[in-house]
């Protein structure tokens, strides 16, 4: 991980139209970027996409990135309002083009629709994260699988930091219960 | 108050072991190999919508949908228009396209308050 001090210098390059330094951070934050936005999407073609816009939002917006909190920070913060939004497009295409069909299994075969998710502990774990609600997955990603603090994540996510706490509360009950026994055996 | 110490702390210790469970189960996390590449491909392509040469053609294209909308807007109403003539004029939809039978304001009005109503 390279200094904060190097970053603001590889951004004050960048501004200058340096697109070597732009790709040298790319190259040093896309492992946060990453943990964001597969911690939100999930694997796939969507989070590949969403990192990439992430680091041409961060491109246009150099002018105006002022170094009031680190590259890091800012990236992450970026990625995850990407990562809201795919989440949003998503809902929305599966609203219009899926949820017909939808219907229609649950006629015929009403135990058809629900998720049985993968039998590995491992997989059942991330089944379950996809489950939380965005809001409550953004709080889990930041602040269990990225150990962002609380205020850091609060002001990641531009929300009170009783509200993270809140959000994290409801979160991990959801966990609990939806993991049963895997939960259980994993964290008692 | 020793009660509600250790119920925070149990709560916080279940967050804590819940974060280790959620690393645990999270497989490598990186993006496919040439993340670099594609991302500086795809920089390079938003500068280029953003260069001189560029805008006037998207401005161009902007005025064109604009243009396409109002018509679409205007077909729509004279096609309204029409139809409320055709009915109080009795006459055919093409008579009242080309304007055989000119109708007054006040009897397309009423005509359309009566049908309203």
């Amino acid at each position: 991980m390279i200094e904060t001090d190097d970053d603001l210098a590889l951004v004050a390059r960048a501004r200058q139209g340096d697109d070597d330094a732009f790709r040298r951070l790319v190259e040093c934050h896309q492992s946060a970027v990453a943990r964001t936005v597969f911690g939100m999407l999930g694997a796939g073609d969507d989070a590949d996409d969403v990192g990439q816009e992430t680091f041409v939002r961060f491109h246009q917006s150099l002018a105006s990135f002022r170094g009031n909190s680190s590259v890091r920070t800012y990236l992450v913060r970026i990625a995850m309002s990407c990562a809201l939004n795919a989440l949003r497009s998503q809902r929305r295409r599966s609203l219009r083009f899926i949820s017909h069909d939808v219907a229609i299994e649950q006629a015929v075969d009403p135990g058809s629709a629900v998720i049985v998710g993968d039998e590995a502990p491992a997989g059942r774990i991330q089944q379950a994260l996809a489950e939380l609600k965005p809001d409550h997955r953004a709080v889990v990603v930041l602040r269990l699988l990225d150990e962002r603090t609380t205020k850091e994540t609060a002001d990641i996510l531009q929300v009170p930091e009783g509200t993270v706490l809140s959000r994290l509360s409801r979160a991990v009950q959801q966990l609990r219960v939806s993991l049963g026994p895997v939960w259980a055996e994993f964290t008692e | 108050m020793q009660g509600e110490r250790d119920d925070e702390s149990d709560g916080a210790s279940e967050i804590a072991r819940a974060g280790s469970m959620l690393r645990g189960a999270m497989p490598p996390i990186a993006f496919r190999d040439g993340f670099g590449d594609r991302t500086m491909a795809r920089i390079a392509a938003s500068r280029m919508q953003e260069s001189p040469d560029v805008l006037p053609f998207n401005a161009m294209q902007r005025g064109f949908r604009v243009l396409a909308a109002a018509a679409a807007v205007m077909i729509i109403a004279l096609g309204a228009h029409n139809t409320v003539i055709t009915r109080i004029a009795d006459t055919s939809f093409v008579e009242a396209a080309i304007g055989l039978q000119p109708v007054s304001a006040e009897s397309i009005l009423s005509y359309t308050s009566e049908a309203m109503q």
